[in-house]
């Protein structure tokens, strides 16, 4: 698993955050102030989830004139579970090759 | 929500066997991958990939033979650290492996919760990366 990874799930463990992210899915291009408006903290503090989010690659801020709008990335997501899917296909096949040397080598001890 | 990954297993063979497997150097070596590894707590392992050039290190957390076995598992030193737990017991039969590999000991509560409620907007993909996280495979 990489950096960027981990960073997504740092993103994605506070529950701002993952509001951010679905506020976007459901409405894509907000600008800041319009994610800012809908909660509660300070537009400071939101704007600095919405840094992290995008440090992580989760939201991405396009220049439109004079405003920054906001877009949900879904793929780092995914590519979370594509890490999850590799290592599952690994201890699969290592716990077969475990299998294999047990029966290849019986009665062996310390 | 426990493990990131959980695999089981039964193994026809005793549990001695299956801890000698799991546990020590030469053994690790032959099935699992390049070892420089002791089952003492403390201890600074490595596992080379050779194919790949792949380095595994980590610290054992926990060594209780014949039934327990713990180590932290960082890859290529990339500043991430999973955890990786063996599980022996026996049964008639053989030996009972249960591996976890706990990908994100932290966030394991967070994701859960990030899939409550509407779920408006989530990809189907997404679905996919809470059923490993629950630990919802067999």
């Amino acid at each position: 698993m990489t950096h960027a990874n981990y960073s997504v799930f740092k993103a994605i463990a506070d529950p701002t955050r993952r509001e951010i992210i679905q506020l976007l899915a459901e409405r894509p291009a907000l600008t800041i102030n319009e994610i800012a408006s809908q909660f509660a903290g300070s537009r400071q503090a939101t704007t600095k989830h919405i840094k992290l989010l995008q440090a992580a690659g989760l939201l991405q801020i396009e220049q439109r004139g004079r405003q920054r709008c906001c877009h949900a990335n879904m793929a780092p997501l995914r590519e979370v579970h594509v890490w999850v899917a590799t290592y599952e296909r690994f201890w699969t096949g290592k716990l077969k090759a475990l299998g294999d040397y047990l029966d290849s080598n019986p009665g062996t001890q310390k | 929500m426990q493990n990131a990954i959980r695999k089981e297993h039964l193994y026809p063979h005793p549990i001695q066997e299956v801890w000698r497997a799991i546990s020590n150097k030469e053994a690790i070596s032959a099935w699992f991958i390049t070892a420089d590894f002791k089952a003492e707590v403390g201890y600074a392992y490595k596992f080379t990939h050779e194919q790949s050039g792949t380095i595994i290190t980590g610290s054992v957390l926990e060594a209780q033979e014949p039934t327990t076995l713990a180590y932290t598992w960082i890859v290529n030193n990339d500043g991430v650290e999973t955890t990786v737990r063996w599980n022996l017991s026996e049964e008639a039969g053989g030996t009972r492996l249960v591996l976890e590999h706990h990908g994100f000991a932290a966030y394991k509560d967070t994701a859960a919760k990030m899939f409550d409620s509407t779920g408006k907007g989530w990809d189907a993909c997404i679905a996919e990366l809470e059923k490993h996280l629950a630990g919802a495979l067999a």
